[in-house]
């Protein structure tokens, strides 16, 4: 393995503290040649070792120490993310002291005091992304001061990682969820219905609601039977976010339109949760409707790169097979 | 790290820093008594604080100044007021610590303290001092630097781990070694005198008494004679005579050039003519330790036979004629009763040197109303055995006239002062005299027919030719209870011995290793290296690469990464999960009806709910799994051993619930 391969992007500072030992370690040499005095040789020799020992000691600390990143399926802007970092040491001889890992801004990202041979711990790191869009996470630098600190040594513990930031999720008083969403809007309550034609009796299974049980026929039989039913039609629900501003450039315009992402993209997620269909137009784009919020990502991936365009931009295309609900900047009903 | 600790901490350190100081007489004892109260004051007190505003530290250093000037001791050296101003500084800057960065600059001039301390000291007990030194800085370096990045010992009270530290310091003490054997010995000139004080005994061809300084007994074996018809070893055969040394100044004494080749008849070289039978005399046998120049031989040899050509000096000195590297035996015959005496005449040409006036009167004094030259020559013997004391201390004045500086004044010394008090005082009433170098007595083994001379045995004694019929007669000024003698040691002599061997080792290779000992060193490797080659043939060196090579294949194969397999051949499912999949299978053996479609939560809490013992394992074990099977960049696998651990805690915790 080579040099790179051990530390990828190396890096080695004199410490004030390695100054003030170099310094006073030449003095020593000098008194020691000067004077004659073994002991002075000594003390040398002793702290010339202790310089090879714990340059030693640090360089095999940041050889063996690594780190695994582990990041959550989805993170919304403004929300803190919670990232799961779990630093190992692999070497079988050498303990790690005082670990600083640190991200590319210098700040502390998290400090391990000890880590003990063939030791690991995980660590909970809480970041917060202001903004919807990719953003990069990383390179973040493990730090290595210790044990003597003359130098600092780091490496580059993992190499950025893009990801991908959902716009920002409204608390419920400020989204305007009324506007084609809630449990008691007409598509929501499409579904809590009986309707639909009969298709046939079967018994019951773990997981079968207990609405529809078809209580008649157990009783006959005694056992459970449950009736499925032909669904009735859906209309599918769209949110048609247009992202055209009259000046793409006013701050407050693209505030509001970030705004508006954020709203649409509560609803989005609202409607998911309680397994309503719902599609999502962005701009030129559109995208089919899902009813789990484990295929969020369809709907929210567009909507997290969405970029406001001019007002002469292209405009939305119609749906046909849906209700559609748009989102406009300026327009009524809207920001 | 509170600044509670700090104090705690530097009032430790400090407290070690002075530990050597009421041995030495570097400093006095008011002032290291008032760095002791400082240290134990901010280790039993670190919460108590001083803060003396300006005008107080003012008075402080000036009443410094005058404390310092007023205990004087500038004539004993620069050292002594030095390290009362730096016991005192540092006092006050101890005291005055109240954050890391007072501690950082107070810790500093504790270092100095402890330096001035270690280098002060010359006994041999200080190499434990300096070892145990080693660890507790680097304790208390690491301890400084968690503290200094934000960590705190309350995390863990035993961080930095104890065997770490000690480790660490082992190893830098190991590496100072040869740091310390290689770092170059080049005076300077700005430093008078002649270096070390110290010395130990052995046997040396070239007296020189200014130079002479503290001597410590060296227990190095030199010889060993054995009686080659195993007869007991006498005594007056335990006299091994090196050569007579010629007066060359006032205080030094030299050999006289070797010159002459001995005739070889058969390998045997008659010292003293044909008129000696071998079968009147007692054969020897004596090995060399390490040969340099002179071969030994006891008081009365007839004859010598040497493995390796000799020459001779006039006054009947035998040398080697070439270096001769490992030990030499060779054999002498040692005549019984009246030995042989050396007959060759004294040097005409020899220097005269002037005794000091007051000498020259007690010389006379001495030998006052005796006859002859043999008489005179006993007088001042057994004068200067009565009224002289046998020392091996003291001496390290230097003296432009070291003879009378030990007849008038210190009047006490060793064998090199009385055999050179001896051969002045002869050499002034106008007797020939000269200084014998050799060794004297030994350690007898149990049947007496082998004896272990040592370094420590190594004496001089006097020739005086007293007349033609005597010639040179041999003389032992020294007081005879100071004479090495032949003899049995006891075991409280080898206890001494061994303490004296630690102490000579210390003083001989570490207080006064210097550019002799270092190209000693490297020639001793450069032979010791040549002799492994003689001995390795060519046919074996493979085998010996090997060997070598061994040890480095192993630590590169042990350090090198496994390229990750193919990935048709990779495990797809992760260790925790195989281990979820076996709680699955445990729960149904226990009667759980598990469906065939369920979460890893929904498992974990059925199983939190049989076996509670378990339950933080299980929880464990379950976030692993759930990482693996849904983390959003694909799976990660957990690691094995993590895993391991967790199922044996899982299935420990079973059978306590069971």
């Amino acid at each position: 393995m080579s040099f790179a391969d051990a530390f990828p992007g190396f890096r080695l500072r004199l410490t004030g503290w390695g100054i003030a030992y170099l310094v006073a370690s030449v003095v020593l040499g000098l008194a020691a040649v000067n004077t004659g005095n073994n002991a002075l040789m000594a003390l040398l020799g002793l702290a010339l070792g202790s310089y090879v020992v714990s340059g030693t000691w640090s360089r095999q600390v940041l050889a063996a120490v690594e780190a695994t990143v582990g990041l959550p399926s989805e993170i919304y802007a403004g929300h803190p993310t919670v990232v799961d970092v779990e630093l190992a040491n692999t070497s079988g001889f050498f303990p790690a002291y005082g670990l600083v890992i640190r991200d590319p801004d210098g700040r502390r990202v998290l400090r391990e005091f000890y880590l003990a041979t063939r030791d690991r711990r995980r660590h909970s790191v809480e970041i917060v992304f202001p903004r919807r869009g990719w953003h990069e996470i990383g390179p973040w630098r493990l730090e290595v001061l210790l044990p003597l600190g003359f130098f600092l040594k780091s490496k580059i513990l993992f190499t950025g990682r893009r990801v991908l930031v959902y716009p920002r999720l409204l608390p419920s008083s400020a989204a305007s969820v009324r506007r084609g969403g809630g449990r008691r809007s007409p598509d929501a309550l499409e579904l809590r219905g009986r309707e639909g034609e009969v298709t046939q009796l079967r018994d019951f299974r773990d997981g079968d609601e207990v609405r529809a049980m078809h209580w008649k026929q157990t009783a006959r039989q005694q056992r459970l039977v449950v009736v499925e039913r032909q669904r009735a039609t859906e209309k599918p629900v769209f949110y048609v976010v247009d992202p055209r501003l009259e000046d793409p450039t006013d701050p407050y315009q693209l505030e509001r339109f970030e705004h508006l992402v954020s709203e649409v993209a509560t609803g989005l997620v609202r409607r998911l949760r309680e397994g309503i269909h719902v599609g999502v137009v962005v701009g030129s784009l559109v995208v089919p409707t899902v009813c789990s919020i484990r295929r969020a990502r369809m709907l929210l991936q567009p909507l997290a790169e969405v970029k406001a365009i001019s007002a002469a931009g292209e405009a939305p295309p119609a749906v046909d097979n849906g209700r559609t609900m748009s989102f406009r900047v300026g327009e009524e009903g809207s920001l | 790290m509170t600044v509670e600790s700090y104090r705690r901490l530097l009032g430790i350190l400090f407290l070690w820093a002075i530990l050597p100081l009421p041995f030495l007489y570097i400093v006095m004892p008011p002032f290291w008594l008032t760095a002791v109260a400082v240290g134990l004051f901010m280790s039993l007190r670190p919460s108590a604080r001083l803060r003396p505003s300006g005008v107080v530290l003012n008075l402080i250093g000036v009443a410094i100044i005058i404390v310092v000037a007023a205990a004087g001791g500038i004539r004993v050296g620069p050292l002594r007021p030095l390290g009362h101003l730096l016991l005192l500084l540092t006092s006050v800057q101890v005291l005055m610590v109240s954050d890391r960065r007072s501690f950082l600059r107070a810790i500093l001039l504790v270092f100095l303290v402890w330096v001035v301390a270690m280098t002060s000291s010359t006994h041999v007990i200080v190499a434990v001092y300096f070892a145990a030194s080693a660890v507790l800085w680097w304790w208390a370096g690491l301890t400084v630097h968690l503290a200094g990045l934000g960590f705190s010992r309350k995390v863990d009270v035993s961080i930095p781990k104890p065997r770490h530290v000690v480790v660490a310091a082992a190893l830098a003490l190991l590496l100072s070694v040869p740091i310390f054997l290689v770092l170059p010995r080049l005076r300077s000139p700005w430093i008078a005198g002649r270096g070390g004080v110290s010395s130990v005994t052995g046997f040396t061809s070239h007296v020189d008494l200014a130079g002479v300084g503290t001597i410590r007994q060296s227990h190095q074996v030199a010889m060993i004679v054995r009686s080659v018809s195993g007869e007991s070893i006498r005594s007056e055969w335990m006299r091994l005579r090196a050569t007579a040394l010629q007066r060359v100044t006032l205080d030094s004494w030299a050999p006289r050039g070797a010159y002459l080749v001995p005739e070889n008849t058969n390998g045997l070289i008659r010292l003293h003519g044909d008129g000696w039978r071998l079968a009147d005399t007692v054969e020897l046998e004596i090995e060399l330790v390490r040969p340099r120049r002179y071969l030994f031989l006891p008081v009365g040899t007839v004859a010598l036979s040497s493995p390796v050509a000799v020459n001779m000096d006039p006054a009947g000195g035998v040398t080697l004629a070439s270096r001769v590297s490992g030990p030499l035996i060779y054999s002498v015959w040692v005549a019984r009763g009246n030995p042989p005496r050396a007959d060759d005449p004294p040097t005409e040409r020899a220097p005269r040197f002037v005794l000091d006036p007051v000498a020259q009167q007690l010389a006379k004094r001495i030998v006052g109303g005796v006859g002859s030259d043999a008489a005179r020559a006993v007088a001042i013997q057994d004068y200067l055995r009565q009224n002289y004391g046998y020392s091996l201390t003291g001496m390290t004045q230097q003296r432009a006239d070291p003879v009378s500086w030990f007849l008038l004044h210190e009047r006490r010394g060793h064998c090199e002062y009385f055999a050179g008090a001896m051969v002045a005082l002869l050499d002034d009433i106008g007797v020939p005299a000269r200084m014998v170098a050799g060794f004297s007595g030994g350690n007898l083994s149990f049947d007496g027919a082998e004896a272990v001379i040592r370094q420590a045995n190594a004496h001089t004694w006097v020739e005086a030719w007293v007349g033609e019929n005597d010639r040179w007669s041999v003389f032992d000024p020294t007081p005879e209870g100071d004479i090495p003698t032949l003899s049995r040691p006891s075991g409280k002599e080898r206890i001494r011995w061994a303490t004296d061997w630690i102490q000579s080792a210390w003083d001989r290779y570490v207080l006064t290793f210097g550019f002799g000992e270092q190209v000693q060193l490297v020639t001793a490797m450069a032979n010791g290296f040549e002799a492994l080659l003689r001995r390795v043939s060519w046919r074996h060196l493979p085998w010996v690469l090997a060997i070598v090579a061994a040890p480095g294949v192993v630590w590169w194969l042990a350090r090198r990464r496994r390229a990750p397999l193919p990935l048709p051949r990779r495990i797809r499912t992760g260790p925790a999960s195989i281990a979820v999949e076996r709680v699955v299978r445990q729960l149904e053996r226990d009667g759980v009806d598990v469906p065939l479609c369920v979460t890893i939560r929904w498992i974990a809490k059925r199983a939190r709910d049989l076996w509670p013992a378990a339950g933080a394992a299980i929880g464990e074990l379950a976030w692993l799994a759930e990482r693996e099977m849904y983390m959003a960049d694909g799976p990660r696998f957990s690691d094995r051993a993590t895993v391991r651990t967790l199922w044996k805690q899982v299935r420990q915790g079973m059978r306590q619930t069971a």
